[in-house]
């Protein structure tokens, strides 16, 4: 039973995977874009991890999943490695990079390891633009071979799909750990975590790999859905995308960063590019001014108001109300 | 079987903050470390636990060597601690709070944490199980679903002995406890340590309040710049002359002052305050105080660092800084003052002089400071104004263009006292102005009290050294722990000694 309810935000989204996927089942473009936020789902889960527990804040999300996405296409298209194997490489190699940077910067300000990404960033996007015949400079890898398993969009729904359903899995498994109040506290206050006799600066490292991982899943399934990858495929502008999705769905709830991916992924589709700049600049000011908990602290709190917390003492607000609301509460 | 520091020194730049401490302390024991503000107790604490580091000297727990681990390793071998400010995310519901006491224990690597292994989930229901009982342990099972932002200071403080207590350390080190803590909550406390105590565990307390520390410590470590001045059980260590002088001060003929004030005769009262509690947010820290000031005499505030003197003056004067609340009657020459900014207090007549000579900009010249207090007076009073500072204060005319952050700390003092008197006050109330001065230079200050005393000056001055108040004062208040528990005329000072050393420790 507490394993379930542990799990609900895992078992709520299969249910919205399967019902949308049979449903979608013949609309290729609706299912290019739900395949589109299974992808953008796991970097924003990523964030969610390492910036809405663990408080720190990263540029260089989707430079992790552009590391993933080339050594996978690399070995499958130059080394002839199968699409599984450039799995197991896309996964490792990103938390090979992100260990050893963050372990370096975690000591000093969150502003550090922004910085230290952002320029990451950039680092990789002038690697891969200069990479002559490894990389393929600015037009890319083609013909980057599909995975057997998923070869049509509706397969390929429920395998995206899928990896971000076990990822919830591990994430809410994480939360409700020793591990998880200690990401938290040690976003509220290294000292205390420190007096807690937590290893701050090991933790937040290996964290911040881990989510360096789950980009190089989101990678690799980005590289072998679209069988293409060029430099600006995965940007720095890609990894603001996804940390204006997390803040937007709400970056503390585990369902948050899914929930932000589906909708700005939604709106970049249906509205002119023109004025999409305009568009993450005002749901940015809006979320933070009007519902810094974003969508999901909205709903938590309408949720709320219909279901009243069973352990609040009533008599803290029982002063200033009409007695007939009482009665008519549950 | 203890824990050991031996030779803890530490510096802070050129500064020696300890030197040389030897402390130990034993399972089931209660420990407490007293002495005055910048003693060194806080940072003896701080390096047993290992967020100051030793510059030499070491610190061992039942033989290990600790003296070159983090803090988190030495909570994890069994020395854990609280804050004096407890550090809460305010969100966080009681019980979790209290489970983060045991991530030492609960060291898992982030995959089996990931994985939901059953180990995992295991120690997840232990963990959960061991705070539930301490919090029972503690009477705060009935808070524990609650957000620790709900909570009053007193079980804010609670629970953080309890998150301490929640990796069953050896050793529990409690900074400063019971500050803030009405006196229910102190015997809470109190109680809780001394269940803490009983089931082995030793307590080290680093505490201001001499009396409440008197009724739970087995043994007594009274610090002084750094050493250790006396030690032993707590009613030997009170009687200590050592510890008296270390808390009140040198007694008058040490400082080599002998003027007692002319008696004034019963003179108009200027200020007074009845019913005034202070408080920063939840932690009330004067209770009920009423005081009077009369014209041309001066009033001194006794009491030990912590007692809240600082905080009423502020209060008095008007400065709402660190969330600082107050309620009660303020009075100014027969107005109520209490609900006015602090410049329009100014304005009404009433001048403060902070603690550290706090009311000067240390870039800025004599002159410019001065002239900073003087830029709404007209010309005629302006003239006035300057001419009472150069009889008070002629050390200072030489000196209109230095930078005031370069001068003595007397001279500093001087400027401060002369700034106050820029805005034309009728009362004057100052924050320990003696603080660190030579005594040619409290004899400085004491010239200067009864020339403004003869002008009708009103002064209230708050101060922890008895004899220096005691030469100056017409009448004293004797602060402790927030409530006025002497006041007489000061010519009885110097009898009661004892009495008022009694109220300190």
């Amino acid at each position: 039973m507490n394993e379930l309810r542990r799990q609900s935000p895992a078992l709520s989204l299969l249910l919205i995977v399967v019902v949308s996927g049979a449903i979608f089942s013949g609309s290729r473009s609706t299912l290019d874009t739900s395949i589109l936020i299974a992808i953008f789902s796991l970097m924003a889960l990523s964030v969610g991890i390492s910036f809405g527990q663990a408080g720190m804040m990263s540029l260089g999300q989707a430079s992790f999943a552009a590391i993933g996405a080339y050594t996978t296409s690399i070995l499958t298209t130059q080394a002839g490695w199968s699409p599984y194997a450039g799995l197991v490489a896309a996964v490792l190699v990103p938390p090979l990079i992100a260990y050893p940077l963050a372990r370096l910067l975690v000591r000093l300000s969150h502003l550090a390891l922004a910085l230290a990404t952002l320029f990451l960033g950039e680092i990789v996007m002038i690697v891969l633009n200069n990479g002559g015949d490894l990389t393929g400079g600015y037009l890319g890898i083609g013909g980057i071979p599909p995975i057997s398993l998923a070869t049509t969009p509706l397969a390929f729904h429920f395998l995206a799909w899928g990896c971000v359903v076990v990822t919830v899995v591990l994430y809410s498994n994480l939360k409700s750990s020793a591990a998880g109040r200690a990401l938290n506290t040690l976003r509220q206050d290294p000292l205390r975590a420190q007096a807690d006799g937590d290893d701050g600066p090991h933790r937040l490292s290996a964290t911040f790999a881990f989510s360096a991982g789950l980009c190089g899943l989101a990678g690799w399934l980005y590289a072998h859905y679209l069988t293409y990858v060029a430099p600006e495929s995965l940007s720095v502008s890609t990894s603001i995308s996804v940390l204006l999705m997390v803040i937007v769905g709400g970056s503390r709830y585990v369902l948050g960063p899914v929930v932000g991916a589906a909708l700005l992924t939604v709106l970049n589709d249906h509205l002119p590019a023109e004025v999409l700049g305009l568009l993450y600049g005002l749901a940015l000011v809006i979320v933070l001014v009007v519902a810094p908990r974003g969508v999901m602290g909205v709903a938590a709190q309408l949720l709320g108001r219909f279901r009243p917390h069973p352990r609040r003492p009533v008599e803290d607000s029982l002063s200033d109300r009409p007695t007939h609301e009482l009665e008519i509460a549950p | 079987m203890s824990l050991h520091v031996r030779g803890a020194r530490v510096k802070f730049g050129g500064v020696v903050a300890l030197d040389g401490v030897d402390l130990s302390l034993d399972p089931g024991q209660v420990l407490a470390l007293v002495g005055p503000n910048g003693s060194g107790k806080s940072t003896l604490f701080n390096s047993v636990t290992g967020f100051v580091p030793l510059a030499n000297g070491t610190v061992t727990v039942d033989g290990t060597d600790l003296t070159r681990l983090r803090p988190d390793q030495r909570m994890r071998r069994g020395i854990a601690r609280t804050f004096q400010t407890p550090r809460i995310d305010e969100e966080v519901r009681v019980l979790t709070a209290v489970m983060c006491g045991d991530l030492g224990s609960a060291q898992s690597s982030l995959a089996h944490s990931l994985l939901g292994l059953p180990s995992v989930r295991r120690k997840e229901t232990a963990t959960r199980a061991k705070a539930l009982d301490l919090l029972e342990a503690f009477g705060l099972r009935d808070v524990a679903d609650r957000p620790m932002g709900e909570l009053p200071l007193g079980k804010i403080r609670m629970v953080d002995v309890v998150r301490a207590m929640a990796s069953d350390p050896k050793y529990l080190l409690l900074d400063e406890p019971a500050a803030g803590l009405s006196e229910t909550e102190q015997d809470l406390l109190l109680a809780g340590i001394r269940r803490v105590a009983s089931s082995g565990v030793g307590v080290l307390l680093v505490e201001h309040n001499f009396q409440l520390v008197k009724g739970i410590a087995d043994r007594l470590v009274v610090l002084q710049k750094g050493e250790i001045v006396a030690e032993g059980a707590p009613d030997a260590v009170a009687a200590d002359e050592r510890v008296i002088e270390a808390y009140l001060g040198a007694s008058v003929e040490d400082i080599g002052l002998d003027s007692a004030p002319a008696p004034t005769k019963d003179a108009e009262v200027l200020f007074s305050c009845e019913e005034f509690d202070v408080s920063y947010g939840k932690a009330q820290i004067c209770h009920d105080v009423a005081l009077t000031v009369k014209r041309g005499a001066l009033t001194a505030l006794l009491g030990p660092n912590g007692a809240g003197k600082s905080s009423l003056l502020a209060a008095l004067a008007g400065i709402r800084l660190d969330h600082r609340r107050w309620d009660g009657e303020a009075t100014l020459h027969g107005k109520r003052i209490d609900d006015l900014s602090a410049a329009a207090r100014t304005q009404a007549g009433l001048a403060f002089v902070p603690e550290s000579r706090g009311n000067i900009f240390p870039d800025l010249t004599v002159a410019e400071n001065l002239e900073l207090g003087l830029r709404r007076a007209s010309t005629d009073e302006r003239q006035e104004t300057e001419a009472l500072i150069d009889e008070i204060f002629p050390a200072l005319e030489p000196l209109s263009g230095a930078k005031a952050g370069l001068l003595s700390g007397g001279e500093q003092q001087m400027v401060a006292i002369a700034i106050a008197l820029a805005s034309r006050p009728s009362v004057l109330i100052m924050d320990e102005p003696s603080q660190g001065l030579a005594p040619a230079v409290l004899k400085v200050l004491v010239d200067a009290f009864s020339k403004l005393q003869a002008r009708g000056l009103a002064i209230l001055l708050a101060e922890q050294n008895q004899a220096f108040a005691g030469s100056v004062a017409l009448d004293y208040y004797v602060l402790a722990r927030g409530r006025i528990v002497a006041h007489g005329h000061a010519s009885e000072l110097h009898d009661r000694r004892e009495e008022i050393a009694a109220a300190y420790l």
